[in-house]
C-alpha cells in the first residue's frame, strides 16, 4: 500500500501556507476512469483518508471495476506531543498528506456503470474533508 | 455523421486580454480565434449557449457567419475553467471541406450485456481509450466509432487494427494499442496499509558520517 513515499529528500517539511484559494490546474479533469470525485474546496489529504476512501469504495463495488487514486500523501505533517514546551527543534512527522486544491480530481471509477460508479464515489465523498461532487470524463474534440 | 453544419453569428472583438473576455462572458458570449489558412488570425465572440448546444451533440464542423463573410471551421480546442464546467475559450480552424484533416472521434463500446467475459466474476471491461484520433474529409468526420464487444471473452482485447472504420476514415494510431480488454482486477490486502504507515522512508540527503561524528566529540 502506498501512502507514504519511499525515498524522500529531507525528513521535514515547513508547514507552508495553505493555499486553498488556488484554483487546481493540474489533475483537474478525469485523466484514466469514465467517472471521478472532484474536490470544490483546498487543503490537506491524509493518508488514512486516502486509504479510507479506497477501502469503502473497494468494499462497495465488490472487486468490480477499477479505482484510480489520482492524489499521493507526499507532504510530511510534523506534530508536538501534548504538553510539551516550545522549541527544542521541529517536532517529529505525525502523518502523510497530499496538498488538494480546489477542483483536484481525488479518485477515478472504470468499468462499471453509471448509478454504481455514483454510489460508490458517494462512499468516498463521506471519507473526505472536502466538498466534493462526481465529474465524468469529456470526450475530446 | 453529423448531419448539419450549425451557423453561428459571429461578432468581431476589438479589444482582447483578460478584462475584456471576462466582461464578454458575462454578456453570454464566448471569446473565439480563428485561425489557418495562412490568413490572419481573427478575435471574435459567439454566443455561449449555442456553442455549447453544438459541441454537446459532438459536432466538430461550424459555419461561422462574421463581417467578412462566412467560413467554415473545426473546433481545435476547448478550454474549461478549472472545476471542468464552463467553457472560457475556443479555438477554431478554417477548413475547406474537401481537405484532409485529423479529428478525435469517440469509441462507443457496443455489445457490453452479451460480452460472456464480463460475465465471470470480478471481471470488467477496460476501456483504456475513449477516442480515437481519425484522418477524414471535413465533410465525412463519424460521429462515433462502434466496438463490438459482443464475443469478447476473458483475457481477450480489441486494438486500433480490428477496428471496423467507416469508408474514408483512417488512423495514425498504433494498431497494437488496446480500446476495450476484459480483465479481472487485483485484489489490495487491507493490512499493507497499516503495517508500512510505522515505517519511515528513506532520507536521500542524510548524512552516512554522523555517527563517525559523534564518537570524535
Amino acid at each position: 500500500m502506498a501512502n507514504m513515499p519511499k525515498r524522500v529528500k529531507f525528513r521535514k517539511q515547513m508547514r507552508r501556507a495553505k493555499k486553498s484559494h488556488v484554483k487546481a490546474s493540474r489533475g483537474n479533469y478525469v485523466a484514466f476512469g469514465e467517472y471521478g470525485i472532484q474536490s470544490l474546496e483546498g487543503g490537506w489529504l491524509g493518508a488514512r483518508q486516502i486509504e479510507a476512501g479506497r477501502i469503502a469504495a473497494t468494499h462497495f463495488l465488490r472487486r468490480e471495476g477499477k479505482i484510480f487514486i489520482r492524489v499521493f500523501p507526499d507532504k510530511p505533517i510534523s506534530k508536538k506531543p501534548l504538553e510539551t514546551r516550545m522549541g527544542k527543534g521541529k517536532a517529529e512527522t505525525e502523518y502523510w498528506a497530499a496538498v488538494v486544491r480546489p477542483g483536484t480530481i481525488l479518485f477515478e471509477i472504470a468499468g462499471v456503470p453509471e448509478g454504481l460508479a455514483k454510489e460508490a464515489l458517494a462512499r468516498i465523498a463521506h471519507k473526505m474533508p472536502f466538498k466534493c461532487r462526481m465529474v465524468q470524463r469529456r470526450h475530446g474534440v | 455523421m453529423s448531419t448539419a453544419t450549425p451557423k453561428l453569428k459571429a461578432t468581431p472583438r476589438e479589444k482582447t486580454g483578460t478584462k475584456y473576455a471576462q466582461r464578454l462572458r458575462k454578456q453570454g458570449l464566448l471569446p473565439v480565434v480563428v485561425y489557418g489558412h495562412k490568413q490572419d488570425p481573427a478575435h471574435i465572440a459567439i454566443s455561449q449557449e449555442e456553442f455549447l448546444h453544438a459541441l454537446h451533440h459532438g459536432v466538430h464542423l461550424l459555419e461561422v457567419e462574421h463581417a467578412g463573410g462566412s467560413e467554415s471551421c473545426l473546433i481545435k480546442e476547448v478550454q474549461y475553467d478549472y472545476l471542468g464546467t464552463d467553457v472560457i475559450h475556443v479555438d477554431l480552424t478554417r477548413v475547406d471541406l474537401n481537405e484532409e484533416i485529423q479529428v478525435s472521434v469517440p469509441l462507443e463500446l457496443f455489445g457490453e450485456d452479451e460480452c460472456p467475459g464480463a460475465k465471470v466474476e470480478g471481471a470488467f471491461i477496460e476501456q483504456p481509450f475513449v477516442d480515437i484520433e481519425v484522418i477524414c474529409k471535413a465533410n465525412n468526420i463519424p460521429d462515433k466509432i462502434i466496438v463490438d464487444i459482443s464475443k469478447l471473452e476473458l483475457g481477450d482485447a480489441i486494438t486500433i487494427g480490428d477496428l471496423k472504420l467507416p469508408a474514408g476514415v483512417t488512423t495514425e494510431q498504433n494498431a497494437d494499442d488496446v480500446v476495450a480488454s476484459v480483465s479481472v482486477a487485483k485484489e489490495v490486502p487491507e493490512e499493507e496499509g497499516a503495517a508500512a504507515e510505522s515505517a519511515e522512508p528513506e532520507v536521500i540527503s542524510e548524512r552516512k558520517d554522523e555517527g563517525e561524528g559523534a564518537d570524535k566529540n
